[in-house]
């Protein structure tokens, strides 16, 4: 294999993930943009608010979070572009996003290598509530 | 609000996000595309030894653990079960591994997708690896050492398994 053949391969991977990204992110952005002018939105919100508040961030949050571990990361990403949120706040909801993430995908590997897939799901959303915790008093 | 304004507000901005990652991610998936086909990560395993002691896992564990640090879970996870079939780990070395990949993994891709947007890389970064240090390291102590297993390869380096077999 010649490195130009590996760059190109490179290049390529690079342009999948963007693709993907954005069949994921624009359809998201557009769908929250909407919401937010939608009472809908205010409900979520404040039915949310009372536990994301302890991670320090916004009710609305829930949304990337939810999206985040039921799909993968690229719809989670377009949430929380969409929703305006201060950089303390993109640092934690990304650091409970990269604990936890891509359950239904990640947790098959887990299964398929022979690990139960209760204990790790366990671990991974208590790093992540345990991480927001702790970032929102320390931040 | 017009409807117009909307979509415009939508595709331009959702847009500018893309574009941002998009200078990010296609250089890097060119430089992991190099570590992988020219195997580079063998190169870079010296850095889990110390890891892989504290854990009293066996050496054969670094390999699978350095991809799926690289590469991701779906990666990883493909070279552990590889690793299994051939008898050269214990189910101990297996949890633990996933355990820690669990919460660490794709380090590069995964953690540069949230800073692009604006996450601190440190904090994003730092904190996954102490909080995978943290956890792992309770298990390997919950989770003794019993069965001998196979005779460990020899110096610092893992013997490389042959992994022309395993389709990604």
């Amino acid at each position: 294999m010649t490195y130009w053949s590996i760059i190109k391969n490179g290049i390529i991977n690079g342009i999948r993930i963007t693709w993907d990204l954005t069949k994921a992110v624009v359809p998201i952005y557009f769908f929250i943009v909407i919401l937010k002018h939608t009472t809908a939105f205010d409900w979520l919100s404040n039915f949310f608010e009372p536990l994301m508040s302890y991670f320090g961030l916004p009710g609305e949050t829930a949304l990337p979070f939810v999206l985040g571990n039921v799909l993968n990361l690229y719809p989670a990403l377009g949430a929380i572009e969409a929703l305006s949120l201060s950089s303390k706040q993109i640092t934690i909801i990304a650091v409970m996003l990269l604990f936890s993430h891509s359950l239904p995908i990640e947790l098959a590997i887990t299964k398929k290598a022979g690990v139960k897939i209760f204990p790790v799901l366990f671990i991974r959303l208590m790093a992540a509530f345990i991480s927001g915790l702790i970032l929102n008093a320390v931040l | 609000m017009d409807i117009l304004n909307i979509i415009y507000e939508v595709f331009n901005e959702s847009l500018t996000c893309i574009i941002q990652i998009a200078r990010i991610v296609i250089p890097l998936m060119v430089v992991l595309q190099l570590v992988k086909e020219l195997k580079l990560y063998d190169k870079f395993s010296f850095i889990l030894n110390p890891l892989v002691r504290i854990f009293k896992m066996s050496k054969y564990t670094i390999l699978p653990l350095m991809a799926g640090l690289f590469f991701g879970i779906a990666y990883g996870g493909g070279l552990i079960i590889q690793t299994a079939r051939e008898g050269l780990i214990t189910k101990r070395d297996i949890y633990l591994m996933v355990i820690f990949l669990s919460i660490f993994h794709s380090i590069f891709e995964d953690n540069i997708l949230f800073v692009a947007i604006g996450a601190d890389p440190y904090i994003v970064f730092l904190g996954r690896l102490f909080l995978a240090f943290l956890v792992t390291l309770l298990f390997s102590k919950l989770w003794k050492v019993k069965s001998k297993r196979r005779p460990e390869p020899e110096g610092d380096y893992p013997v490389l398994i042959d992994y022309k077999s395993y389709k990604e």
